[in-house]
């Protein structure tokens, strides 16, 4: 049966729709202004180089006593955590009764060309430990990992347990050459070296280009058109400009860790192995027996679920919890259902170990 | 005030509107409306006449906005023509009718000579290679780049040629980098194309997808009721066959070897900046690398040489605490009334500890 059922004079009014609402949502558009993103009350409570250390207030009058240190990837901007009312990691936790720190990595310049995997977590993230800890007069404090800061998350876990009393990590890639790792594969046979001889720092906009290009189609075109559907609805549409935000308020990478990043993790997959090495030391994961949640997202395209679900063969621990979310890599922090599962899941697997 | 006027962004709603309407007439007369997609014309038309009214930082998003809106209109404008014809089509024509218009879209997206022009079919899979080329047209080392004259077409005669002809005399090694510029460019070109061709191939594959995907849902007795569904199919194949695509070894190979290519380039064209620079006795990128470098490796140094001071400084307290305690210790047993070295070695304990177990000091002090 033929399945096209409609008529020339139809198309002809769907496109004039189309045009009317494209007309008038630059309208909303423009109306906009700059939209705000970071929605929770923080302090900079540590700094150093281009990193600001931040507590978020706590929302409730005694918080739980153990801090947690969240680890947020050198990748796009921390925000994402903490986006906009209701859509809040951050502001979850924070009414589930956590105090929570939070790295903010900046963006690197010229001078941050030469710092190094063992720069960001034996100096940078250890000194964040440290100041915690003295904060709060504790010898351990509570670690959260987000995607790449979950790599880091792991690897500092796995040289400084002294310091940590658990480890989340969320949409982090533990084995990096699974299946359905497409940002693995399409690096595969990448010369991360001469990019970064050539390009010093790595632009975030390759970056940008990288993850776009995973799903061209949908991320660089139909999702406009989606746009244009909702442009007569203010708050939606301020809802796509903060993602959009987001999206493009990409930091440069700094040089040298990038690369150690790509080649050895990416490319020669050394994390599962328990061939990591940093600042002379190797990173085995084997060796991490603090509890460890392991939360990731059925539906990631960037972190493939069997990526982070690695973890379960790959560490010591004897109590290891795994969390599946029902959505996409983003989706894990920004999304209605998420507010509503993942705050308290956190929260309460925190308690039961404190 | 008009509620969409009460813009505080500047932007005149109604004049927008107006010159919309003016586009939207001066399309049906305009001998210079695109005759291959006519919707996107207009839509392109009636931008140029608002962007200037649009501000600059909005501009950019704008844009992107209205570029993917004339994509969509191609696509309309071109799905709209077979799915008119396909609709009058009884039910055995539509077939026949779909698959004409398929093997046009497949010959226009081959990008081989002859092939139909203007395509929107073709220019969708141009979204990943345009994003490509604008982000790393951004990283150049110079203002633009030194052979953008060779992008596009064939390069000018006898430039093939050119990279191969022996330098001499007192030129010869400037003629020898930009020689191997040259090399360098072409071999980017070479697997740029070979990248191109892949993606071409997928945009082929994709219009299969399509036939077969619209041939089950009318098997299946499903409708296509809008150009937005057709859309939404068409998205769908495209990243079905792009997902073919980029899961294949061939890719990841094509892919590294196009970006290693534009690296090397690059590389070399920044080197020959830094000749120049060096020449005029300015600062090149290579110097600063080095000393960027450098002043990494003292910071590590001298953060190392802390730790260690700190280390050292912990153990002379503590010496210096047991020392004292010793003191306090003998002066006591002077006296008859010995101490413990251990609240010296902890001065924060509160209570004393038993005689004799105190810490690696003998509670006892000499006699």
């Amino acid at each position: 049966m033929n399945p096209f059922d409609f008529k020339p004079e139809a198309l002809a009014r769907e496109i004039l729709e189309f045009n009317g609402k494209l007309a008038q949502g630059l309208n909303t558009l423009s109306a906009l202004e700059d939209v705000e993103v970071g929605v929770s009350p923080k302090d900079a409570v540590y700094a150093e180089d281009k990193l600001v250390l931040h507590h978020f207030r706590p929302q409730v009058e005694k918080p739980h006593p153990v801090p947690v240190l969240i680890v947020y990837a050198l990748v796009n901007r921390p925000y994402m955590a903490d986006l906009q009312e209701g859509r809040s990691l951050i502001q979850g936790m924070l009414r589930a009764g956590l105090d929570i720190y939070l790295i903010d990595w900046g963006y690197p310049d010229g001078g941050d060309r030469y710092l190094t995997l063992n720069d960001y977590i034996n100096r940078y993230i250890d000194r964040c430990v440290d100041e915690v800890r003295t904060r709060h007069g504790l010898e351990k404090i509570n670690l959260l990992g987000i995607c790449q800061g979950g790599a880091f998350s792991l690897c500092y876990t796995a040289l400084h347990q002294d310091k940590v009393q658990n480890l989340i990590t969320t949409v982090t890639p533990v084995d990096f050459h699974t299946k359905n790792d497409l940002l693995s594969h399409i690096s595969r046979h990448v010369d991360v070296g001469l990019c970064v001889d050539t390009m010093g720092n790595v632009p975030g906009e390759v970056l940008n280009w990288t993850f776009l290009t995973l799903k061209p189609f949908r991320l660089m075109g139909q999702k406009y058109m989606d746009l244009v559907d909702i442009l007569d609805d203010e708050e939606k549409a301020r809802n796509f400009m903060r993602m959009e935000k987001w999206i493009f308020d990409s930091p440069d990478q700094a040089g040298e860790a990038y690369k150690e990043f790509i080649t050895e993790f990416y490319q020669r997959n050394k994390l599962v192995k328990g061939q990591i090495t940093l600042g002379g030391q190797t990173v085995d994961l084997q060796t991490i027996t603090v509890p460890i949640l392991n939360i990731y997202a059925r539906d990631d395209h960037l972190v493939p679920p069997d990526a982070s679900k690695a973890l379960a063969g790959s560490v010591g621990t004897k109590d290891y919890t795994e969390m599946e979310f029902p959505g996409g890599h983003i989706g894990i922090y920004v999304s209605g259902s998420a507010q509503k599962t993942l705050p308290p899941a956190i929260a309460d697997w925190l308690k039961q170990r404190a | 005030m008009d509620k969409q006027n009460s813009n505080p962004g500047g932007f005149d709603w109604q004049e927008a509107q107006r010159r919309y309407l003016e586009a939207i007439a001066a399309f049906g007369k305009s001998s210079g409306a695109d005759p291959l997609n006519p919707w996107a014309g207009a839509l392109d038309y009636w931008w140029k006449s608002v962007a200037p009214a649009v501000a600059d930082s909005e501009k950019a998003m704008f844009g992107n906005l209205v570029n993917q809106s004339k994509t969509f209109l191609g696509l309309a404008d071109q799905f709209g023509k077979m799915m008119a014809a396909a609709a009058q089509g009884k039910d055995g024509d539509w077939k026949t009718i779909l698959d004409q218009h398929l093997e046009m879209m497949k010959a226009g997206m081959s990008g081989k000579p002859g092939a139909p022009a203007g395509q929107p079919l073709a220019a969708f899979w141009q979204l990943p290679l345009d994003t490509w080329e604008r982000t790393l047209s951004s990283l150049s080392a110079m203002p633009g780049d030194m052979f953008k004259g060779f992008k596009d077409g064939s390069p000018p005669p006898a430039a093939d040629r050119f990279p191969s002809i022996p330098g001499i005399g007192y030129t010869k090694e400037m003629q020898d980098q930009f020689q191997r510029g040259a090399q360098l460019w072409a071999e980017y070109q070479k697997h740029l194309s070979e990248y191109q061709a892949l993606l071409s191939a997928a945009g082929v594959r994709a219009v299969d997808i399509l036939r077969e995907r619209v041939a089950k849902l009318g098997a299946e007795g499903g409708k296509i009721r809008s150009l937005r569904e057709i859309y939404d199919l068409w998205v769908d194949c495209n990243e079905d066959a792009y997902a073919e695509l980029v899961y294949s070894n061939e890719y990841a190979e094509k892919y590294g070897r196009m970006v290693n290519a534009l690296m090397a380039f690059k590389r070399h064209a920044q080197m020959l900046v830094d000749e120049g620079l060096a020449t005029l006795n300015m600062p090149t990128q290579r110097g600063m690398d080095t000393m960027q470098k450098r002043q990494s490796e003292m910071r590590r140094d001298l953060r190392a040489a802390e730790q260690r001071q700190k280390a050292d400084s912990d153990a002379i307290e503590k010496l210096r605490r047991e020392l004292e305690a010793l003191k306090r210790d003998m002066r006591m047993a002077g006296r008859g009334r010995p101490d413990s070295v251990a609240a010296a070695e902890n001065p924060r304990a509160k209570r004393r500890p038993p005689r004799g177990q105190s810490g690696d000091i003998p509670a006892e002090g000499p006699e």
